[in-house]
C-alpha cells in the first residue's frame, strides 16, 4: 500500500471515530436486516471485525460509519491491511467484503 | 512509515472527538459520588430498565431463590487492593437489602442457588481459591479448598450443571504464561516468588525464554530469565516437561455437590469468568483474551463465548499460543511488532473456535440464558461487558464495553440490549451521567420476565485501578406492556 493511500486512510478514519458508539436516545433500534447479502455479512463482520469496531463503533480500531461510499479504498484496507489492521486476503475473498460491506451500509440506515 | 501514519491517524481521532465528550461534563458530580437514573441508559426497543439496589461495594453476581427472590453477592475485593467484607446480601420487595452471610475469602465473584443452598466462587490474592456453601441461615461451608487462585485471576463461576454438579473456572496465574514485572507490579510476585501456572495435563515446552530486569534482588543491574509455566526468574529448557495437577489454572472444573475429587471439564482458557448452561443443556464459557501487557504481549486479542461439551474428555481451548482458535503470531503482533512465539513445543488438541468473539478488551464477563422468549429467542445468551481497564490492558481509540449485549451461539452475532445513552462510549463516571457504570453479571428470573444486571460500580483507571466503594447498582430490565408501547 503506499503511504499516500494509507495517510488518505489515515484522515478518513479521524473523520469516521467521530461517529458516536452509543445510541442517541434511550432507544435501541432492533437490527433488521433485508437481504441474503447482508445478513451474511453481518455474520462475517461478527468473525472479522466486531472485535475491533464493535457493532461498527470504535473500539480497538476506529468507527466503521460512513464508509458505505468508500468501497474502493475499504476492499483494500480489508484484503491487504494497513497500519496496525491486519490483512484478511485469506479469510475473505471480494464477495465476503462486498457482503460486510451490504452489512455496514444497512447498519448505517438504520442508526 | 504505514505504522506511524496508522498512530498519527489513532491520535487524530481522539483529538478530533474531545470537543463532543465534553459536551457531558457540565453538571459533573463529585468524583466519589454515583447518581442513578435509568433513563440515561438505552434499552432495546420495547423494554425497559429501573434500579433496584444501589450503594453496594464490588457487587459481582446475582442468583434467585425458588421464589425468585434475588440475592447478590458482593465481592470484598476490587482491583486497586480495595478490601471490603464479603457479603451474600438478599434484596428485598421494597429495595431494602439484608445481609445473609459475610466471609472473609474475598473475592466472592459468583454465586449460584440450588437446591437450598448457595454456592459461591472465592478466595484470591491473600487465601486459596474455594468453592464456598451458604445455606439460608448464613453459615458458611468451604465445599473445596485449594484453588490456585493467587495471582492475575480469581476462582469464577459457579453453576450448577443438568447432571447436578458443581462447575466453577480458575483464571490464568499471568497474562500469556510468563510470570514478568506486570506481574511484579500488581504485588503478588514478592509475596509467591514461585508461583506460576499449572497446567492440567503435562506439557512440553519450546524452552523460550524472557528476560526482564530482576527487582527482587538488591542489585539494580540483575537480570530475570523467565520461561513459561515457571517462577519468575526459571529459564526453560527445550523439550522441558511440566508436569499437569488438577486443580489448575486457565481451566473449568467441577465438584458433586457434597465436594469431593475436583474433575477436569476442558482447559487452555485464559480467564474464563462466566459459565451458563443454555436451555439444550451445553455449558458456555465467557473468557477474558489476552492483554498487551507484561513479557509476551498479545495485541488486539478479543474475549471469547466457547462452547464446552462436558459429556467429553477434557479438550483443550489455546491459551497460552491460540487466541480464539487462531494461532499467536498469525494476526496478534501487529503494535509491538515481536511475534509472541509460542511457548509450547507441542500442543495438547487442535483449539477449536470461538462461538462468538467480543470487543478486544470489553472483558466479556457474566452470561445467561434467556429461558423464554420473552426477552429474545430462547437460547440467546446475554452477557455483561464490564468495560476496558484501558490503558493498563493496552490502548483503545475508544471506551469498549461498559453494556450489555445479546450474542447468537449459532452465528456469533452481538448485539447490544443495554448501552449508555449518548454520542460517546465508557461507564456513567465518565460521561457524567447517571447511566450504567461497569456491568459483571446478569441473571434471568425463573420465569423470564425480568433480567437483573449487576453493575460494580465505579471502578476508573490511571496509573492504576481507582474503585470506589458503595457505588455499585442493580438494575432491572423488564418488557413494555404491548397497550404501553401502543402509546408511543
Amino acid at each position: 500500500m503506499s503511504t499516500r493511500l494509507a495517510l488518505t486512510f489515515g484522515l478518513l478514519v479521524a473523520v469516521a471515530a467521530c461517529k458516536g458508539p452509543t445510541a442517541e436516545t434511550n432507544t435501541i433500534e432492533p437490527i433488521r436486516l433485508s437481504s441474503n447479502e447482508a445478513e451474511e455479512g453481518q455474520v462475517l463482520f461478527m468473525r472479522f471485525c466486531h472485535s475491533c469496531h464493535p457493532n461498527g463503533d470504535a473500539g480497538l480500531g476506529p468507527s466503521l460509519h460512513g464508509f458505505r461510499h468508500l468501497s474502493p479504498a475499504v476492499h483494500m484496507q480489508i484484503r491487504v491491511g494497513a497500519g496496525e489492521m491486519p490483512a484478511f486476503h485469506e479469510e475473505l475473498d471480494s464477495d465476503d467484503v462486498d457482503a460486510i460491506l451490504a452489512f455496514l451500509r444497512q447498519l448505517d440506515q438504520k442508526g | 512509515m504505514r505504522r506511524a501514519i496508522a498512530i498519527s491517524s489513532l491520535i487524530m481521532s481522539a483529538s478530533a472527538c474531545f470537543h463532543i465528550e465534553t459536551r457531558l461534563r457540565q453538571d459533573a458530580p463529585d468524583a466519589n459520588e454515583r447518581y442513578v437514573d435509568a433513563s440515561h441508559v438505552a434499552v432495546l426497543r420495547g423494554f425497559q430498565i429501573a434500579p433496584v439496589a444501589s450503594g453496594l461495594t464490588f457487587p459481582a453476581g446475582i442468583t434467585f431463590d425458588e421464589l425468585g427472590t434475588p440475592y447478590v453477592i458482593e465481592a470484598g475485593f476490587s482491583y486497586g487492593d480495595a478490601w471490603a467484607p464479603p457479603r451474600l446480601i438478599r434484596l428485598e420487595p421494597d429495595g431494602r437489602t439484608q445481609v445473609i452471610a459475610t466471609g472473609t475469602d474475598a473475592p466472592w465473584t459468583g454465586v449460584e442457588y440450588a437446591n437450598g443452598s448457595f454456592f459461591v466462587a472465592a478466595g484470591g490474592p491473600q487465601t486459596s481459591g474455594k468453592i464456598l456453601r451458604i445455606d439460608p441461615s448464613g453459615s458458611i461451608e468451604v465445599l473445596v479448598d485449594g484453588l490456585p487462585g493467587y495471582a492475575d485471576h480469581h476462582v469464577n463461576g459457579p453453576v450448577v450443571g443438568p447432571d447436578g454438579m458443581i462447575y466453577f473456572s480458575q483464571g490464568v496465574a499471568t497474562n500469556s504464561a510468563i510470570v514478568g514485572l506486570d506481574n511484579v507490579e500488581f504485588g503478588w510476585v514478592a509475596q509467591r516468588p514461585d508461583y506460576h501456572d499449572i497446567p492440567c495435563q503435562d506439557v512440553k515446552l519450546a524452552g523460550r525464554n524472557f528476560e526482564t530486569d530482576n527487582p527482587l534482588t538488591p542489585d539494580p543491574d540483575d537480570r530475570a530469565i523467565t520461561g513459561a509455566y515457571l517462577p519468575f526468574g526459571t529459564p526453560s529448557q527445550p523439550n522441558q516437561i511440566v508436569a499437569g495437577a488438577v486443580p489448575c489454572t486457565g481451566a473449568v472444573m467441577r465438584v458433586r455437590p457434597q465436594g469431593g475429587e475436583i474433575e477436569l471439564v476442558a482447559w487452555g482458557f485464559r480467564n474464563p469468568f462466566g459459565l451458563a448452561f443454555a436451555p439444550d443443556g451445553k455449558l458456555y464459557v465467557t473468557d477474558n483474551g489476552y492483554d498487551e501487557r507484561g513479557s509476551r504481549p498479545v495485541f488486539a486479542s478479543p474475549d471469547w463465548l466457547w462452547e464446552v461439551d462436558t459429556s467429553q474428555p477434557p479438550l483443550w481451548y489455546g491459551w497460552p499460543d491460540y487466541a480464539g482458535g487462531i494461532p499467536l503470531g498469525d494476526r496478534f503482533d501487529k503494535s509491538t511488532m515481536k511475534e509472541p512465539t509460542m511457548v509450547l513445543a507441542e500442543h495438547p488438541n487442535k483449539p477449536p473456535h470461538a462461538k462468538a468473539s467480543f470487543a478486544v478488551h470489553a472483558s466479556a464477563d457474566g452470561i445467561d440464558f434467556a429461558p423464554t422468549d420473552r426477552f429474545a429467542p430462547r437460547g440467546t445468551a446475554f452477557v455483561a461487558e464490564f468495560g476496558d481497564m484501558a490503558p493498563k490492558v493496552g490502548r483503545t481509540v475508544a471506551p469498549v464495553g461498559f453494556r450489555v449485549v445479546m450474542v447468537d451461539p449459532a452465528t456469533g452475532v452481538i448485539s447490544p440490549f443495554l448501552t449508555n445513552v449518548g454520542d460517546q462510549s465508557g461507564p456513567a463516571s465518565r460521561l457524567k451521567s447517571g447511566g450504567l457504570e461497569r456491568p459483571v453479571d446478569v441473571g434471568f428470573t425463573r420465569d423470564g420476565e425480568s433480567l437483573y444486571i449487576v453493575d460494580f460500580g465505579i471502578l476508573g483507571v490511571d496509573e492504576k485501578p481507582m474503585p470506589i466503594k458503595n457505588t455499585g447498582v442493580v438494575w432491572r430490565a423488564t418488557a413494555i406492556p404491548s397497550e404501553a408501547i401502543a402509546r408511543r
